[in-house]
């Protein structure tokens, strides 16, 4: 992937729209400090990563917010950055447009996407930018952030954030346990306390810590709790009934202090569903099926004289089956009309007493049905009147709880009394509530009993059903509320009365073997949460290895091949040595603290940040970069570095150049920005023949940087080069197709410079084809045999400057190279 | 079918290195776009788990 473009608009230092063109190989750009040269290389990384890395490093977000947008842009236009990348043969724009602050639409050849096509590249490998101020970030940063950032450059994040992840869930695993799992080990853990709080039963203390540390079994500790509890029943008492005897001698002491209890028994999953189907069940009834059957009862009134008519017609149908033709009720002569009469008659009779026996099922339907709702009633009064009245009784003794529980546990006697009034006033509620309902419900009983069904006895018993309906509904929710607070006073009040009876040992006996179950549980829940502790240990080592495998060997080689090369020959003998893992004392190692080695003439040094200078450090830095981009999965083709020898002597400087042509003879597509124009033409000069492009930032105003193009070199110079090619007669292909190209770049360059002094008229001469160069010439006035020649030779020159099986041709660059001498004395 | 990514290949090395199958399951669990979140729910599985436990 390399970039062939990029357009700037509103972006940090730029503000009306910019275009620059890179070379495939070179661009070098000049500009002195503040001319907006770090904003080109910003700008093409937010376009990539919607970021950049002095805003993602930056301490306080506020001070770079909206620091995106150039604040000279005009309101009414967008911030935008555009490039256009080659990737193999096919070329796409990127665009990226600011929205607000600092979100942003994207757009690929026009078409919006939510995200690049290769977000996923780019996430997986360091951004091909190598920018001052982040050269040593990896280097001096705290070790965890150096070890994320390693991580990232060698493509093993993935393995940083999961370690990260499970040293953060085995480290504080209580974000993970749920509340009714605290809850039920704090249970266990008062156990322990009360334990520990019991001289007399202080070897069950130790068993019971030597349990929880899986020092012991849990059936030791079950006999051990076992035997204690022995102690203090009549010997010989059999094993079923130690704990019953352990109850009753508690009650027996206890009852000598206080008879009453504090007891408000919860809702059971299983009465709560009771509860729901139970109001269901009643708004079915009220709404539906019920009330619709007793309804159709009230047409059962005339039932009485339906069914003697029809028990008339029987007879007298019977009797006529023996004479058909005389009356059976007089004996008179029936005429044929009449018998067919007495026919219809009974038919129709018959018919309504089959429609009376329907409604006599149903009669007995609805009257089931109403027993069957009675019971319901009587039983989910029972589910909430049973708790209610068990707590309620407590009033009896409110004057002697008040003894016992002040003044030291006065909020609890507070939400007691509180709980009686509120409790109180409920029951009365669902008393009266119920009392109403089943008034009415006997009221439609007798009804269907006695046939006098009537629509206004149904409608007021469904008005109290929903009535009642919704006072069990509130009383359960109040009943509810008070389920924990009465649970904790019931709690305080028991140990209190253990103190008063002398019972504190029995008691936690006897809550310990209620509790054998629980406490098992919450030690298995305890192993769980400290087996957490080897997974951490697991998960680091592995990440530990794999970073140490990735960072030793792979890393160190790639890095100390770039650092050789910066190495000068005077340089102290204080170098760089590799990349390493902390070990601890037990030689384990550190996953998160990548190591960077130092040694001086043979010896080990601490570190490499505490022992190398600034700008071996910054070299350090530069390697480092460098070296990630040129790993075969990088899938960048291009290079922004952005001053990088601020720090460096003339001869680091000079050494990178090197470095430079090493990475343009790698096909590396390098764009370097400095300020520092003496280094830039001794780069310019050091890479004379990649023919790159170069400009400088020559003036910055309002309206942004005023970017120009400056000739690479000048004509004379790329005819004194072709001339050195033809003199060497060990060019090789590579110098000749070399020579070529500098012919057609002098007669361009000649051919503007022409054009500019006979018509006054600037031409770019990066822009001249074949056709534009004897057209320019025409019209300077240039003999036609001159502009013959001069066609020809750029012609050729430019296509064999792009063939790859390319033929050298020393004669025939020798004639060109004298056509063009010819061209520059048409030059004033 | 498809080729099991880089931390689906990490994972299963991790797995090879516990024996405890709380721990195996916990690391089966780092899966889908919230990991981390995803073996939180499988560790308050488990502990739930034991909690409803007849034995």
């Amino acid at each position: 992937m390399k970039i062939n473009n990029i357009s700037i608009r509103g972006f940090r230092g730029f503000n009306e729209e910019r275009v620059i063109v890179f070379h495939p190989l070179l661009t070098l750009i000049y500009a002195h400090n503040s001319y907006g040269k770090t904003s080109i290389t910003e700008a093409v990384e937010w376009l990539l990563y919607g970021s950049t890395s002095k805003v993602e490093r930056g301490e306080f977000k506020d001070e770079y917010k909206g620091s995106y947008r150039n604040c000279h842009l005009d309101s009414s236009v967008s911030t935008f950055v555009k490039a256009n990348f080659s990737f193999g043969t096919g070329q796409v724009d990127f665009k990226s447009e600011l929205i607000g602050e600092d979100e942003y639409s994207r757009h690929v050849d026009d078409n919006p996407v939510e995200c690049w096509p290769i977000d996923a590249e780019l996430a997986a490998i360091s951004k091909p930018f190598i920018m001052q101020h982040a050269l040593k970030y990896l280097l001096l940063v705290a070790p965890d952030q150096r070890f994320k950032g390693f991580a990232q450059l060698l493509g093993l994040d993935e393995l940083g954030t999961l370690q990260t992840d499970f040293v953060s869930i085995c480290t504080k695993p209580k974000a993970s346990i749920p509340t009714e799992v605290t809850t039920f080990c704090s249970q266990v853990d008062a156990l322990e306390d009360g334990l520990a709080a019991r001289p007399a039963l202080n070897n069950l203390y130790s068993l019971f810590k030597n349990f929880r540390k899986g020092k012991e079994s849990f059936t030791s500790f079950t006999t051990a709790v076992f035997n204690e509890c022995r102690n203090f029943v009549l010997e010989g008492t059999p094993d079923e009934s130690v704990l019953p005897n352990l109850l009753r001698i508690r009650d027996d002491y206890v009852k000598k202090v206080f008879s009453g209890s504090i007891t408000l028994i919860p809702y059971s999953a299983e009465d709560r569903t009771s509860n729901s189907a139970d109001l269901e069940y009643f708004v079915k009834v009220v709404s539906k099926d019920l009330i619709t059957q007793y309804c159709e009862l009230i047409a059962f009134e005339t039932s009485e004289i339906i069914i003697r008519h029809s028990q008339f017609y029987d007879l007298g149908v019977e009797f006529l089956t023996k004479q058909p033709d005389r009356c059976p009720f007089c004996g008179q002569e029936l005429s044929d009309s009449i018998i067919k009469h007495i026919d219809q008659k009974h038919q129709e009779a018959k018919g309504e007493a089959d429609h009376l026996t329907a409604l006599l099922n149903q009669r007995q339907s609805v009257i089931d049905k109403l027993s069957q709702l009675e019971r319901r009633l009587e039983i989910c009064q029972q589910r909430q009147m049973s708790r209610l009245t068990t707590f309620l009784s407590i009033n009896n003794n409110i004057d002697q709880l008040g003894k016992i529980l002040l003044p030291q546990h006065k909020a609890y006697f507070a939400s007691v009394q509180n709980a009686i009034t509120l409790l109180q006033g409920v029951k009365n509620q669902l008393d009266k509530s119920y009392v109403s309902v089943t008034k009415a419900l006997y009221a439609v009983q007798l009804s269907v009993q006695q046939s006098k069904e009537n629509i206004a006895l149904i409608s007021q018993f469904g008005e109290k059903l929903i009535e009642y309906s919704n006072t069990v509904s509130t009383s359960s929710a109040s009943i509810s509320t008070q389920e924990s607070p009465m649970s904790n006073a019931s709690q305080i009040l028991k140990h209190e009365l253990d103190l008063l009876a002398g019972t504190e040992d029995i008691s936690l006996l006897i809550d310990l073997n209620e509790n054998l179950k629980k406490i098992k549980k919450a030690f298995q829940i305890d192993s769980i949460l400290a087996g957490l502790k080897d997974l951490r240990k697991t998960v680091e080592q592995y990440v530990g290895t794999k970073m140490l495998d990735a960072v030793s060997n792979e890393m160190t080689l790639y890095v100390m091949e770039w650092y050789n090369q910066i190495r000068t020959t005077g340089d102290p003998n204080v170098h760089f040595s590799g990349f390493d893992m902390d070990r601890t004392k037990k030689g384990e190692i550190m996953s998160r603290r990548v190591q960077i080695k130092a040694s001086s003439y043979g010896k080990d040094l601490v570190s490499a940040v505490s022992s190398l200078s600034e700008s071996k450090l910054n070299a350090l830095g530069l390697c480092l970069s460098i070296a990630m981009n040129l790993k075969p999965s990088c899938p960048f083709n291009f290079l922004f570095i952005d001053d990088p020898i601020q720090s460096w002597d003339e001869e680091h400087a000079e050494q990178f150049i090197d470095i430079i042509r090493e990475l343009l003879k790698k096909e590396k597509q390098v764009i370097l920005l400095t300020h520092n124009k003496n280094w830039l033409e001794r780069v310019r000069t050091g890479c004379r023949p990649f023919n790159g492009f170069y400009y400088e930032i020559v003036s910055y105003s309002i309206s942004g940087p005023n970017i120009i193009q400056k000739p690479w070199c000048s004509w004379t110079q790329r005819l004194e080069e072709v001339d050195g090619i033809l003199k060497d007669e060990t060019a090789d292909t590579v110098r000749l197709q070399q020579a070529e190209e500098e012919i057609r770049l002098a007669v361009t360059d000649l051919t503007s410079k022409i054009y500019s002094q006979k018509k006054r008229v600037n031409k770019d001469a990066n822009k001249l084809n074949h056709n534009d160069v004897r057209k320019c010439l025409v019209e300077c006035g240039l003999p036609t045999d001159v502009i013959n020649r001069i066609y020809q030779t750029f012609e050729t020159t430019d296509d064999a400057h792009h063939i790859t099986d390319y033929t050298p041709h020393r004669e025939r660059i020798r004639r060109y190279h004298s056509y063009v001498h010819e061209l520059s004395k048409y030059l004033e | 079918m498809t080729e099991p990514s880089r931390l689906e290949l990490y994972l299963e090395e991790l797995k090879t290195l516990v024996t405890d199958p709380i721990h195996k399951r916990l690391l089966a669990a780092y899966t889908g776009d919230e990991p981390k979140e995803s073996v939180e729910l499988e560790l308050n599985r488990l502990l739930i788990e034991v909690l409803k436990s007849e034995d």
